[in-house]
């Protein structure tokens, strides 16, 4: 089984670690996409097959929550495990995100460690 | 060197406003260490008397709106952003190009937005901004008229580097309408006093 990921940040900064340490995760991903923010992650999605997601709240033109819920209300999209990577931290955002489907939640600042603990239980 | 302006070392500002400052000391401290492994120790505090400030390298800036208002600010010299991007990003930078200049808007982001999630617990829901970086020699900010930037200046040492770069966070509570004022007024009160 291959796994193909997809990142969603407006950081080019943000993307790239996050490239290295899905590299790093002892599992077999064989691509990883990227995306800026939610328009550009859901053509992603309609081109490419994807098998999890990670993805930043505050972007422009479509934040990761509305992101998130756009895959959850798409039935081809539904299953898909998506991991919000924010600063956000606010009690409320966490809580509309779980709502939403959110298969988990990481703060920045994050450890390499804390990312791959999230993926590994995803895998 | 980064030029600290006009501002002037308040030792009591830390006791009267500890609480927004020691959350920026510690969210700092914690982004730093977390994403760069380098080790950084806070050293002063400066409160701007006027509202220009010289500066020289790099300004990432964040603005807040909600229950607080206001923005949050990092600003370093080019080496040390240089130095800071190649930790972050596990590359050599030697210049500032856009992945430096990412690297420290990412690094901005990260301590405003924890400063934000303090505050939100006591004041309730608030907005972030997307970052804006500035680079270039020479150039003035200007905060606004309505609060007074606090600067936390914090000294950087990694291997045999060393160097200081400063947060700023200029913010005004907002709770109602019609206590805007009379908290604004306090609030300007206790930076004076």
């Amino acid at each position: 089984m291959s796994l193909n990921v997809l990142i969603v940040d407006d950081s080019s900064a943000i993307r790239k670690i996050l490239q290295r340490v899905l590299r790093q995760v002892e599992a077999p991903i064989s691509e990883i996409f990227e995306a800026a923010d939610g328009v550009e992650a859901l053509a992603v999605l309609e081109s490419q097959k994807v098998s999890f997601v990670l993805s930043d709240i505050n972007m422009p033109n479509m934040d990761g929550l509305q992101l998130l819920s756009e895959i959850k209300n798409r039935v081809e999209f539904r299953s898909l495990p998506v991991v919000m990577i924010t600063t956000e931290g606010a009690q409320n955002k966490v809580l509309e995100a779980v709502n939403l489907g959110a298969a988990g939640y990481v703060r920045k600042p994050f450890t390499p460690e804390q990312i791959k603990e999230k993926l590994v239980g995803i895998v | 060197m980064i030029l600290f302006g006009k501002g002037f070392i308040v030792e009591e500002l830390l006791e009267k406003n500890g609480y927004v400052l020691r959350v920026v000391e510690a969210t700092t401290i914690d982004t730093f260490a977390t994403m760069l492994g380098m080790e950084v120790k806070p050293t002063a505090m400066t409160v701007e008397t006027k509202n220009t400030t010289s500066n020289a390298g790099l300004m990432a800036v964040l603005g807040m709106a909600g229950a607080v208002s206001g923005s949050g600010s990092l600003c370093m010299s080019e080496k040390l952003a240089c130095r800071a991007a190649s930790r972050f990003l596990m590359s050599d930078y030697s210049e500032v190009n856009d992945e430096v200049l990412d690297a420290i808007s990412e690094l901005c982001n990260m301590i405003v937005g924890g400063l934000k999630t303090t505050l939100e617990e006591q004041y309730g829901p608030m907005g972030l901004s997307m970052p804006t970086v500035v680079y270039g020699k020479d150039y003035l900010t200007r905060s606004s008229n309505l609060g007074r930037r606090i600067n936390v200046c914090f000294q950087c040492t990694d291997d045999n580097f060393s160097d200081e770069f400063y947060v700023g966070v200029c913010l005004i509570t907002e709770n109602s309408n019609r206590s805007y004022l009379s908290e604004l007024a306090a609030f300007h009160a206790r930076l004076a006093s």
